[in-house]
């Protein structure tokens, strides 16, 4: 996890392809950050590929939904938390 | 149909606001902290689900999330949101017990994917397609893994920047963390989930 970044390349407009990419992804980019940006994937094929490996990773995990609480773990919940509630009313 | 009409149009009771729903627990009403539980444990256990990457870890995190938000809510100050305050608790407490942990989970392919789990797939498309089906679930299970194979503190952005989708400056009031520094571990969290999930995209 030390470089994660070492697939992308050593060219200056890479290494700021790749630091401005987070923001371009969350749609936080200004217009001409994205202009340049596009402009460079256009030239790069590389930082393309990067590109669409993590907006296909992102749009993948982004459509999983999310899950039901099982009816088990919120039986646990409810018990202990029963149990936590009647223990401070019997106190008051 | 005009019956039906009007019963659309009947008044909705607004729900009680978070924080009003706090001072009463603060006023030791305990069935408003009941009101608090019933609205965030669905989020909550979805947040401790994937840090913790099993249900028997993630119930364990989420009775110690809701029972420590209660011992603590008499402090609760309204400097932030209720939600923010809940969702750090969780995700402290997740990490706590994943940095306690001492070996990883290994999780069989075999396992079912859990309880509840299977109603919340929701993949229409697929319905007739076998093959797309199963690759769908390969998928999950590629991404389950990956996501479990984070360390733990990119993994908590990933989870809760783009898997509960909370923006950054949600993300770094609930970790403790800079903007910039959790972008910056959202960008390494996801190179490396785009590393091991390459073969399925």
């Amino acid at each position: 996890m030390d470089e994660p970044d070492s697939d992308v390349s050593n060219c200056p407009e890479c290494v700021e392809f790749a630091r401005l990419v987070t923001d371009y992804l969350d749609g936080d980019a200004t217009i001409e950050v994205r202009q340049e940006l596009m402009l460079h994937v256009h030239l790069c094929p590389h930082c393309a590929r990067l590109l669409w490996g993590l907006e296909r990773t992102i749009e993948c995990y982004r459509s999983e939904s999310s899950c039901e609480v099982p009816a088990s773990a919120r039986r646990q919940l409810w018990e202990a938390l029963m149990r936590e509630l009647r223990g401070d009313e019997q106190e008051d | 149909m005009a019956r039906r009409n009007e019963l659309q149009v009947a008044p909705k009771a607004l729900p009680v606001p978070d924080d009003e729903l706090v001072r009463r627990v603060q006023a030791g009403k305990t069935e408003a902290f009941e009101e608090l539980v019933r609205r965030y444990e669905r989020k909550v256990y979805n947040v401790v689900y994937r840090l913790m990457g099993n249900e028997q870890d993630a119930t364990e995190a989420m009775q110690d999330t809701f029972l420590r938000a209660y011992r603590f809510i008499g402090k609760f100050q309204f400097k932030s949101s209720f939600f923010t305050w809940l969702y750090r608790i969780a995700t402290n407490t997740s990490l706590t017990k994943l940095r306690q942990r001492k070996s990883p989970v290994v999780m069989s392919l075999d396992e079912p994917v859990g309880e509840g789990r299977d109603l919340a797939l929701e993949v229409p498309d697929y319905k007739y397609n076998p093959e797309k089906m199963m690759r769908q679930r390969e998928l999950r299970t590629a991404l389950k893994d990956a996501v479990d194979g984070l360390p733990p503190d990119y993994r908590s952005v990933v989870v809760l920047r783009d898997l509960e989708g909370l923006s950054n400056e949600e993300v770094s009031k609930i970790l403790k963390l800079s903007v910039p520094a959790v972008k910056s571990r959202l960008h390494r969290g996801r190179l490396a989930l785009r590393e091991v999930l390459a073969d399925y995209l």
